[in-house]
């Protein structure tokens, strides 16, 4: 339940009852009321009903003394509208007489009694006093059960309720309520701004709300409550408007006010806060009201300690929060500088400020590590000595240190405690950096306000500069491990440099100088072997101007470095100028003309190869340790290795930028040739014998509708599958495309792509490897739709002409023949068998004509299969019987039993074989010889025909397989030939790979050869 | 003889044509119904029940392939042998009639009329 329902109800607070007399007879009223007046009880009298139901309203009586009888309404009336009263009064009939009717309706209406007049005052005046009594009790119960309920439901808030400000809202409203108080104040403590904050208030018409606010903050001693907390025990005020505490006079005139309770909120010694009730005018508190409101304030400690406790814990839990993520940050932070500014920003950022630094122990002074923008100008001087204002006690104590108040602070450097106020900064805590419990320096923050520091904020900032100091010291030493780290490499890099460089000079100059740096020398040199000259010359020098001794040369086995030289080993000489009598042109021009004394040369080696001396020189006369001959000896070696390195890599580079020049051209030839495959107008591609494409020109993408280079790497018959696949054709890809990857051989063929509308010629060529091994399929494809529409046209309209030709021509031929079957005249049937041979030749000759058109398009349908050429000749032979019979030739043929197969349609070459017989028969004067002789030569089968007619000019030979071609002697014989026969015969034969041609001289007689292969057919490949 | 018991349809829209084959099958004793163009033959395929059908292609009305699909179609004509008689050879109306069930697929002008009775008394085992 919450507490905005609890009832408000107005308490009764009358010592005697109130009773109110309904009786029209006045002497008998007036008689009952003297007897319960006399009894303490305060009495109206009505006489009239009307009057008694204004003053039942009016008065709320305990008892009502109700005569039945009544001038202007009935007495039950009257009865029953005062049981609808919120709190009805008891309720004593009196009647004219005793009835048993009487009793019935007093039991009706539950009256506490009936009385039956002449009343007997004194027993009237006991039933009323009894039943005020009664009444009284229960209306006391009533209220003691209403508080509990009121503060049960407060208890059963305050410990539930996560919002104090709640909690105390719905306590002023309790305490509003259950002690009648107009305005109710719970003042918390804020001890740091030491001032008391209202945390929750009721009551007040809202017309009084908007003056209060402006008391929402009192400090301490201030004002009532302000006095109270001061006091520290409860107080009671009455009549507040003449109080010196009371400030708003104002309201408390407006609003009535006059009494004042004060209650301190405790806990153990400490003041919380003040429980402030206002009162209108009223009179002392009893015992029973002081010690509810205590309780009140009982409970609004208790909610402000429970408040406190959870805040604190949240607070706990939200630092450890931000001290975890900060250590995890710091963690990952390695370097110094880092670590730092992240210290410093995470502090101000965990304590909710602006302004935070470090400073560190250098030596015996604190110098600035770090800081936020804010305290660049709070942290000023660049270094503090230890004990030097706050941050130097801080170090120097090792302990945190608290400034409450800037203002009040006399330890810290004037100059920064100036500019901290300028800034308004009043508040400094500052905790040490340790390290193995030695404080190495100073982790300083600022706060706005004075007192901005808890001793939680001390802790908190303690436990981060732990955590900082740790990181921090973490960091240093990675720094360091580094730093070594990178001495290591260094050194590393000069040896691996040494040994590995490819720049000769710059090898030897690095030596030269090492040589000098690490012999603590004054000069080195490298001296080369000059082969030409015989004699060693001065190369590279460190610490001595070479153009000093650029002249000498110093032959092998002379002076310090031609012996070092000739014996390979080094030597050293405390005194070059000792040795001016040894003729040694190194030593006397490098000791004379640069003051060089001692010098120690050992000998550049590499394999049988003397490269040349390093030498180092001392301007003073200086003897030469064994363990500096060794390091110069390494160093000579380190120079030997560079030299032969240089030289393998001078080789090495020419053959690199053979390979370049190479790689350049090859690239450049690729990128031409790239050009030229991009630029065809085919479709190219490669694919591998397997069926995968690995290089496809962009047309090939273009004509197959997708990208080419989509296309690389995917399977050729699957791209085309789809491509055939989408256009819903049954059909799918052609045989030829099919089983194109089931050998090496290639192919060729047309690919109806419906879809693009497009119609490709696609032709597969193997490709080879050097080694002449099949590589894959190089296939071009070409656009053909338009070619293949033409050729459609054509055909359709050679199809539609031959058959508007042919059926004339077949009417003529029927007409005449049943003309030749019928009776007629000899004459008239020689006319018409001229008629039938001419219509006869008409039919041919479209035949020849239709099957020449589809021969030359290839739209023939061809049927090729093993046939017998000897059966095929049989069988021309029978049906040209009649005509051989008629030219009376003599025919002979050899080698039919035996020919070998050949793989042809034989229809077509029935119309071969057919059309050189009839040749034969035609052009051979009567009685001719004929022979026809069928053999295998090689591969290939041959069939001639040899006639002895007319021949054949040389001339004519050649063009006598072209169309429409006649060779004029022909003509002699007769005019028939159409000049169509031998260009079909010719396109037949090559048709199935074979060759046709004709041996003959003129007057001689002529042999017409045509040869086919007898295996090997295959679709497409005659091309 | 037998043959002459045997009805033959004959569409055909080239009148000459028609009088020729009519007469040459008449000849030799066949029954011949002629019809001019592909709606009739259909129509007296069906009312005749002939016992062989040579059919034109290239006709008026209803393209022979059209009658020979429809004959094919129907249960009561589609057992009757159906010879094709056209002087279009495209080879893709060859195929077609084939595929449809033709019996054979002859070019007009390269058969005579006796080379046209031999063969219609072949396939009619007359």
């Amino acid at each position: 339940m919450a507490l905005g329902e609890l009832p408000a109800r107005p308490s009764i607070a009358r010592e005697g009852g109130a009773v109110v007399i309904v009786d029209p007879d006045p002497a008998h009223a007036a008689a009952v009321a003297d007897a319960v007046t006399a009894l303490g009880h305060v009495v109206t009298v009505a006489p009239t009903a009307a009057e008694a139901l204004s003053c039942i309203e009016r008065e709320a009586p305990d008892v009502l003394v109700l005569a039945l009888s009544l001038p202007d309404m009935d007495g039950l009336e009257v009865a029953r509208r005062a049981g609808l009263l919120p709190t009805p009064p008891e309720v004593v009939l009196v009647a004219e007489r005793a009835t048993p009717e009487g009793s019935l309706i007093a039991l009706e209406l539950d009256a506490a009694g009936v009385l039956v007049k002449p009343v007997n005052v004194e027993r009237a005046g006991g039933l009323i006093g009894r039943l005020v009594t009664r009444r009284r009790r229960r209306h006391e119960q009533e209220e003691f059960t209403e508080k509990l309920r009121t503060l049960s439901a407060l208890t059963g808030l305050i410990t539930s309720a996560r919002d104090t400000q709640a909690v105390f809202n719905a306590l002023a409203r309790a305490a509003t309520m259950l002690l009648g108080a107009r305005l109710v104040h719970v003042w918390v403590d804020d001890p740091r701004a030491q001032v008391l904050r209202v945390r929750g208030t009721f009551g007040l018409d809202p017309e009084f709300e908007r003056p209060l606010t402006e008391y929402e903050v009192i400090p301490y001693g201030s004002g009532m409550a302000g006095g109270t907390f001061a006091a520290g025990r409860p107080e009671f005020i009455f009549g507040i408007r003449t109080s010196p505490r009371w400030k708003n006079r104002r309201l408390a005139e407006a609003a009535g006010l006059h009494a004042y309770a004060g209650l301190p909120l405790m806990a153990g010694d400490r003041t919380l806060g003040v429980l402030a009730i206002v009162f209108g005018e009223r009179g002392e508190f009893s015992v029973e009201e002081k010690e509810l409101m205590q309780r009140l304030a009982d409970h609004a400690s208790f909610t402000i300690v429970r408040a406190e406790a959870r805040e604190q814990a949240e607070r706990d839990r939200a630092r450890l929060e931000v001290l975890y993520a900060v250590s995890r940050r710091l963690a990952a932070v390695h370097d110094v500088d880092g670590v730092l500014n992240a210290v410093v920003n995470e502090a101000a950022r965990l304590l909710g400020l602006e302004a935070a630094g470090i400073r560190l122990l250098e030596g015996e002074e604190l110098v600035i590590a770090a800081r936020t923008e804010a305290a660049a100008q709070l942290m000023t001087k660049p270094t503090l000595r230890l004990g030097e204002s706050l941050s130097g006690r801080v170090v120097a104590s090792g302990q945190p240190l608290i400034v409450e108040d800037i203002e009040q602070e006399t330890v810290q450097d004037p100059e920064q405690r100036q500019a901290a106020l300028r800034l308004g900064y009043h508040a400094y805590l500052g905790v040490p950096l340790k390290v193995g419990g030695r404080a190495v320096g100073v982790l300083n923050v600022w706060g706005r306000a004075a007192r901005s520091f808890a001793p939680d904020d001390v802790a908190l900032l303690s436990a981060f500069a732990d955590q900082a100091a740790v990181a921090f010291e973490e960091a240093r030493l990675y720094a360091e491990t580094r730093e070594r780290e990178r001495e290591a490499t260094n050194l590393a890099r000069v040896t691996a440099h040494l040994a590995s460089s490819l720049e000769l000079d710059r090898v030897l100059d690095l030596i030269t100088w090492s040589a000098k740096e690490l012999l603590r020398c004054d000069a080195a040199a490298v001296w080369r072997y000059d082969e030409s000259r015989d004699g060693l010359v001065a190369y590279r020098a460190s610490g001595m101007p070479i153009e000093r001794v650029a002249h000498v040369l110093v032959k092998p086995g002379q002076g310090l470095a031609g012996r070092v030289l000739k014996d390979r080993k080094p030597l050293w000489t405390r005194q070059l100028s000792r040795r001016l009598q040894d003729d040694a042109p190194d030593a006397s021009e490098t000791a004379t003309a640069l003051g060089l004394q001692a010098a120690l040369a050992a000998p550049i080696v590499s394999g049988d190869d003397a490269y040349g001396v390093l030498v180092v020189y001392r301007r003073e006369a200086d003897d030469f340790a064994l363990r500096e001959v060794t390091l110069l000896s390494t160093l000579a070696d380190h120079a030997a290795i560079a030299v032969r390195n240089a030289r393998l890599y001078s080789e090495t580079r020419e053959r690199e930028d053979e390979n370049a020049r190479l790689y350049a051209e090859a690239h450049t030839q690729r990128e031409r040739l790239g050009r030229i495959f991009d630029s065809t107008s085919d479709g190219i591609m490669f694919v591998t014998r397997e069926g995968r494409i690995e290089a496809a020109n962009r047309q090939a993408g273009d004509l197959l509708g997708t990208d080419a280079g989509a296309m690389i790497g995917g399977e050729l018959l699957d791209l085309l599958d789809d491509r055939v696949a989408e256009a819903g054709s049954e059909d799918g890809l052609p045989l030829s495309l099919r089983t194109l990857f089931s050998h090496t051989e290639g192919g060729e063929g047309d690919l109806a792509l419906p879809r693009l509308k497009r119609v490709l010629h696609w032709v597969a060529q193997p490709t080879t490897e050097g080694g002449g091994a099949v590589a894959g399929l190089t296939i071009t494809f070409q656009d053909v739709t338009r070619d293949r529409e033409v050729s459609q046209m054509k055909t359709d309209f050679v199809s539609f002409v031959t058959h508007q030709l042919r059926t004339p021509l077949s009417g003529i031929k029927w007409m005449l023949e049943l003309v030749a079957d019928a009776e007629v005249p000899v004459d008239i049937r020689s006319y018409v068998a001229d008629a039938r041979d001419a219509s006869e030749r008409l039919i041919n000759l479209v035949n020849d004509l239709l099957d020449i058109s589809r021969l030359e398009r290839g739209r023939l349908e061809i049927r090729p299969q093993p046939t017998d050429l000897g059966t095929l000749t049989a069988s021309v032979l029978e049906e040209v019987a009649g005509l051989v019979r008629a030219h009376d030739h003599r025919v002979s043929v050899t080698g039919a039993d035996h020919a070998p197969t050949v793989i042809a349609d034989p229809q077509l070459l029935r119309q071969v074989v057919l059309n050189l017989t009839s040749n034969a028969i035609k052009y051979t004067p009567r009685s001719g010889d004929i022979a026809i002789r069928i053999g295998g030569v090689g591969d290939r089968v041959r069939w001639e025909i040899q006639d002895n007619g007319i021949g054949i000019p040389r001339e004519a030979q050649r063009r006598l397989f072209e169309k429409f071609y006649r060779a004029d002697n022909v003509f002699a014989v007769e005019t028939e030939g159409t000049g169509l026969g031998l260009y079909l015969v010719r396109l037949i034969v090559e048709q199935f790979g074979g060759r046709v041609w004709c041996d003959s001289e003129e007057g001689r007689g002529a042999t017409f050869v045509f040869t086919l292969p007898t295996a090997g057919w295959r679709d497409g490949s005659k091309h | 003889m037998a043959a002459s018991t045997k009805k033959i349809l004959l569409v055909e829209d080239d009148r000459f044509l028609r009088r020729a084959c009519e007469a040459s099958l008449r000849q030799r004793g066949f029954t011949v119904v002629p019809a001019m163009d592909g709606e009739e033959g259909l129509r007296l395929a069906r009312s005749e029940t002939p016992d062989l059908i040579l059919l034109d292609l290239l006709m008026p009305r209803l393209p022979g392939i059209e009658v020979l699909r429809a004959l094919k179609a129907d249960g009561a004509t589609k057992n009757i042998p159906v010879l094709v008689l056209s002087n279009s050879s495209r080879e893709q109306d060859v195929a077609e009639v084939m595929e449809l069930g033709a019996v054979d697929y002859w070019v007009k002008a390269n058969l005579s009329l006796k080379e046209l009775s031999e063969r219609v008394v072949r396939l009619l085992g007359g």
